[in-house]
């Protein structure tokens, strides 16, 4: 029989990445933001090293959650101007499965290269060496819950397309995860644990996973009637 | 039929009617407990209570920080219960009550956020630190802007109830987790040089102008709450033939 | 009473600015939050009432033609 739990996942996972990687300018446009942005902070405070490793968690986890803003307002937007998304409300189900696919699939596209292109940014800014681990680790985590947030956001402001609004709505949200995320980083550097902000993080990841969908389905079969 | 019965108070309770009809008549007691209880202990804070050893006189601001900063965090909470309670049980007056309850605790985030800053400059030389309650106050306060800004997205009253209800519900389950957050961030960093007087450790004479004025201010919390689901119930409700009834009378009354 | 005179309740010992801008400033706002919905209420009141009249207009408008129709 027919598993339709875990088909939901796979197959919304395969297919929006497939969109993606078709549609390869989506998928460059947030890593060429956070590289851009990266290059102009040297530039409009200083070049001394010292003081660029300093501010470099912050920075790196500023440009992470305002890179993944940018690419979550297109998360149910493009589907919903396809129609596809009112198939995918047509099950009377709730829709957990399939918007996890979803994710993930943002995640891996977006969350996974920012955590890859990171220790190219950790270099600019010379961040101590034994930093770079908890750095990846704390992106690797952080910017899946940045995704799955970020997801609620833009179910909810789906009928007049997030901007400000959805910018609005999901920043506050962000705050715990930008506080543990750049502290897992900052402990590293000053040579204190960073396990413990980084299970933090996870702790935050397991919560999100599990309550996000729910919100999300509910905003989106309503955004498909309001 | 039992279970019937047992219920029509809590849908009774649901009806803008039975609201309009006897918030009317609660109105003139709560206002006049929220006066008495406000200028009592404005009276109490500002001119009888004691000076604080180290802030001297410019603690008095605790008399209106602490009451809008605690009835502003509650207020979050009653919002978002009440929006809740709306989409389980798709009671119309609950809905009412969260989107009143947005603009006041938004106003009464405002007041603690202000007060806060003045109260800074004295204490510590700026008008903002970065302390964790007032940066939890304003991420508060964004919270509050968001629900509010969150309704015009949707050009039904309907969607837009349960759009502000379940982004209410998200931002409960998040506020808990801002505050520790937001505190841990703080003794992460410098700790703050003087700490604005906690309330346990405060002597009873500058406790008691405190708990009178917190208490006042759910008073007030209450009247402004009432009078804007009074609004709203009028706004939403003009084609109920009491309303209708309401208006005629009035009109006679003239 | 703490203070001795009205003078020094009003100037606190150089703290008076802060202490009465920040009272101002929250009573000032409380105010507002209580006639700002006083004032909605009186504007619906009067959308009811013109509401209420178009139906009055209205509904004379459409008898009025059905008893035109019935004579004619």
């Amino acid at each position: 029989m027919y598993n339709y739990l875990s088909g939901g996942f796979s197959a919304y996972l395969y297919r929006d990445l497939l969109l993606g990687i078709r549609n390869k300018t989506d998928l460059v446009k947030p890593l060429i933001f956070f590289l851009l942005i990266s290059a102009l902070v040297p530039l409009a405070i200083a070049p001394e090293a010292e003081r660029l490793a300093q501010l470099a968690p912050g920075i790196i986890w500023i440009l992470a959650v305002l890179a993944t803003l940018l690419s979550v307002e297109r998360l149910f937007s493009d589907d919903l101007q396809d129609g596809s998304l009112e198939q995918m409300l047509l099950s009377p189900n709730m829709l957990i499965l399939p918007i996890l696919g979803k994710i993930a699939a943002h995640w891996l596209m977006i969350g996974l290269p920012l955590t890859l292109l990171s220790p190219l940014i950790g270099i600019w800014f010379s961040l101590p060496v034994v930093a770079v681990i908890p750095m990846i680790l704390s992106l690797a985590l952080g910017t899946a819950v940045l995704s799955l947030i970020g997801a609620v956001g833009a179910a909810l402001t789906l009928p007049r397309q997030g901007g400000v609004l959805l910018a609005l709505l999901v920043m506050p949200l962000y705050m715990p995860v930008l506080i543990f995320g750049s502290a897992t980083i900052q402990s590293a550097v000053d040579g204190l644990d960073w396990t413990a902000p980084l299970a933090i993080l996870a702790a935050f990841l397991a919560i999100a996973i599990a309550l996000c969908p729910l919100a999300i389905n509910a905003g989106l079969r309503l955004a498909k009637n309001g | 039929m039992n279970l019937h019965l047992q219920w029509t108070w809590f849908h009774r309770l649901g009806s803008p009617r039975w609201f309009y009809q006897k918030t009317q008549r609660w109105l003139p007691w709560l206002s006049f407990i929220m006066l008495s209880l406000l200028v009592a202990g404005l009276v109490w804070g500002l001119a009888y209570a004691p000076p604080d050893a180290k802030q001297g006189n410019s603690f008095r601001i605790i008399y209106v920080h602490v009451p809008a900063s605690v009835v502003a965090l509650a207020g979050y909470y009653l919002m978002a219960i009440a929006g809740a309670v709306g989409l389980i049980w798709r009671i119309k007056l609950s809905y009412m009550l969260m989107r009143s309850a947005a603009p006041i605790g938004a106003a009464l985030t405002f007041i603690a956020l202000v007060t806060g800053a003045i109260w800074g400059k004295p204490t510590w030389g700026a008008y903002w630190v970065w302390d964790a309650r007032i940066t939890s106050m304003l991420i508060l306060l964004f919270l509050y802007i968001g629900v509010m800004a969150l309704r015009h997205t949707y050009s039904s009253h309907e969607a837009a109830d349960k759009a502000s209800a379940i982004l209410g519900l998200v931002g409960m389950v998040n506020v808990p987790i801002i505050y520790k957050s937001v505190d841990w961030w703080q003794t992460l960093h410098q700790p703050a040089t003087i700490k604005f007087t906690g309330a346990p450790s405060m002597h009873p004479d500058m406790f008691m102008p405190l708990v009178v004025m917190i208490v006042g201010f759910y008073a007030f919390y209450a009247v402004s709450l009432i009078l804007f689901t009074r609004a709203e119930i009028l706004r939403r409700e003009y084609r109920a033939s009491w309303v209708k009834q309401l208006v005629t009378d009035k009109l006679a009354e003239k | 009473m703490y203070f001795d005179s009205l003078q020094q309740l009003i100037f606190m010992d150089g703290h008076g600015v802060y202490v009465w801008s920040a009272f101002i400033i929250s009573i000032v706002v409380m105010v507002g939050l209580m006639v700002k919905p006083l004032c909605q209420k009186k504007q619906e009141f009067k959308n009811i009432q013109l509401h209420i009249k178009l139906q009055q207009v209205n509904q004379a408008a459409t008898q009025k033609e059905a008893l035109d129709a019935s004579h004619s």
